[in-house]
This record gives C-alpha cells, structure tokens and sequence, in this order.
C-alpha cells in the first residue's frame, strides 16, 4: 500500500507578507530620510555634550550656522562682518537680526538654533545671541553631538 | 482556421523586477539615514522675558566664568582641569546649589559668562555639567556693548 503522499504540482514560496513589510519600511525610511532635512552646514563641527537630549519636535526652528573665522562658505569665508551662515548664505549681523525678525512675524513660536563649530569663538556667539535678543527671540538651542563616534562622520 | 491565440491559463504580472528595485530603495534610504549623524540639543533661555503683572520671584542666581584658556570658576573658586570635559567637581557643587534653591524655594539660575575668546566646546561642556545637574534656567551674560 503506498502511503506517500503526491509530490505537490508546485512548491512556491508566498512573497506577498515580504513584498508588504519591505514597502513599510521603505516609506518609513524615506519619511525619515525627508524629516531630517534641515539646513545643515557640512562645515560645522558640532561640540559633544553627552547629557544632551535628542529632540522629538523639529519644527519651528530657525537654524544660523556659525564656523570659525576664515572658514570658506557660501561662495567666501567668514568674516568679523559677516561671520554667519543662513540657509549656505553670509550673513552680517543687522541681516541676522532681519533675518530672524521676518521668520518670526510668519511664525510666532520660532526658536533659533544655533549650530556653532566647536572651534568657534565665543564673541561671535554672543554677537548671534545678542541679535536674537534684538529679533525679540529669547528661546535658543546650541546644537550638539551625543559621542563623537556615534553614527557616521569623521 | 482559428487563429486567436488561446488564453495563457496563468496572466502572472512578473514580481521580481519590482522586488529588486524596492530592495534597492530601501537599502540606499536605510543607508542615507545612518550616515546623518543624529543632533542633540542643549537648550538656553535669555533673561528678559519675564511678566511683570506676575509677582517676582528673586532667583538664587550663580555666575560661572569662562577664561580664555578654559579654566571655569565659579564664585571665583576653580573647577576641573581646563582638559577636563565631564566637570565632575562642576557637576557636583551645581547639584548642591539645585538642591541648596530648591529647599529654599526658588529657581536654581545659572548665567554663564565666557571671555571672547573662549572655545565654543568649552561652553558647551559647561552647559552639559548644568543639564547633568539638572538645572533648567541657564542664560549667557552677554552685555549690550559692540566690541
């Protein structure tokens, strides 16, 4: 008496559950890919801070780059006149003020971050704060980095 | 003489071409994500926001100064090694002060005055040692004067 069971005509597998799976994370990935996108000067070298926190809500922010003096952008290099960098332009100090202050008449609970280089000097931070100041903000974030060796970069 | 061609009993859309483009994607995305290194934040207020309607509360205020070769003293007192980036001396007194104001029951405040010429990750340690002690009210003594 034969008791095999016949062979199945064909043996395929389902790629329906992976075809769903991959395409959430391929949207989840291109989401994210999207939302990171801020105005990010590759020059900055941000300071480390461990006890920073990693922020959940990214919007509302006004982003001023600060590099050291000399330090070539946006078409030439920071100077004393116009040590910083809005959205890869140069920017003196009465223009960071008007900057800021048109920003804010649109959007009322703007806060600035300011991404400074680690090497950067403090009388050009102070000049950025001040304009804030002047700009009517009083809400400013420093931007950080948790390790040095944490995620790519050198 | 029929000539329709017969019905293919399986009209299959091919799955493998769409499979490797989507492979692909998601592999590029996932890879795009990693390299951007992730931003914390070390957030500061300026003074001067205060409503005046609201009765004021006089904070315990402390000032920390910054010299230009990263030395940082508080109440003229030195704190850590100018190398030094976790401030574990800093950290320490700054817990004493948060603790000090909070049985008093006022806001712990902590204005940091660095000089011109002090590095940008020397400030940040300070502002790290103050998030550590777990001090919210941080401003920076920036005076009104064009230097």
């Amino acid at each position: 008496m034969k008791l095999r069971p016949p062979a199945e005509p064909e043996a395929t597998i389902d790629m329906t559950p992976m075809i769903d799976c991959v395409f959430l994370l391929l949207i989840f990935f291109m989401i994210a890919a999207t939302m990171s996108k801020v105005d990010l000067t590759p020059e900055v070298k941000l300071p480390i801070a461990p006890k920073a926190a990693i922020p959940e809500d990214l919007r509302g922010r006004g982003v001023v780059n600060i590099v050291p003096l000399g330090t070539p952008a946006g078409g030439g290099a920071t100077s004393e006149a116009t040590p910083f960098i809005i959205a890869g332009q140069l920017v003196d100090e009465p223009g960071l003020v008007k900057a800021i202050a048109d920003r804010r008449a649109t959007e009322p609970d703007l806060r600035v971050y300011l991404r400074v280089d680690r090497n950067a000097e403090f009388k050009i931070v102070k000049r950025a704060i001040r304009a804030c100041a002047h700009a009517g903000i009083f809400d400013l974030i420093f931007g950080t980095f948790q390790s040095e060796s944490a995620g790519g970069g050198p | 003489m029929k000539l329709r061609r017969q019905p293919d009993p399986k009209a299959e859309v091919a799955m493998t071409p769409l499979i490797d483009c989507v492979f692909l994607l998601l592999v590029f995305f996932m890879v795009s994500t990693t390299f951007n290194k992730q931003e914390a934040d070390i957030s500061f207020a300026l003074p001067g926001t205060a409503d005046q309607a609201d009765a004021v509360e006089i904070p315990d205020e402390q000032i920390i100064q910054i010299t230009e070769n990263g030395n940082v003293f508080l109440n003229d007192l030195e704190y850590d090694a100018p190398t030094d980036s976790d401030m574990p001396e800093l950290v320490k007194t700054l817990i004493l002060f948060r603790q000090t104001a909070e049985a008093n029951k006022v806001p712990a405040m902590i204005t940091i005055a660095p000089e011109d010429n002090v590095k940008q990750q020397r400030v940040v340690d300070v502002l790290n040692a103050c998030t550590a002690a777990k001090i919210a009210n941080v401003t920076f003594a920036v005076g009104d004067d064009e230097s």
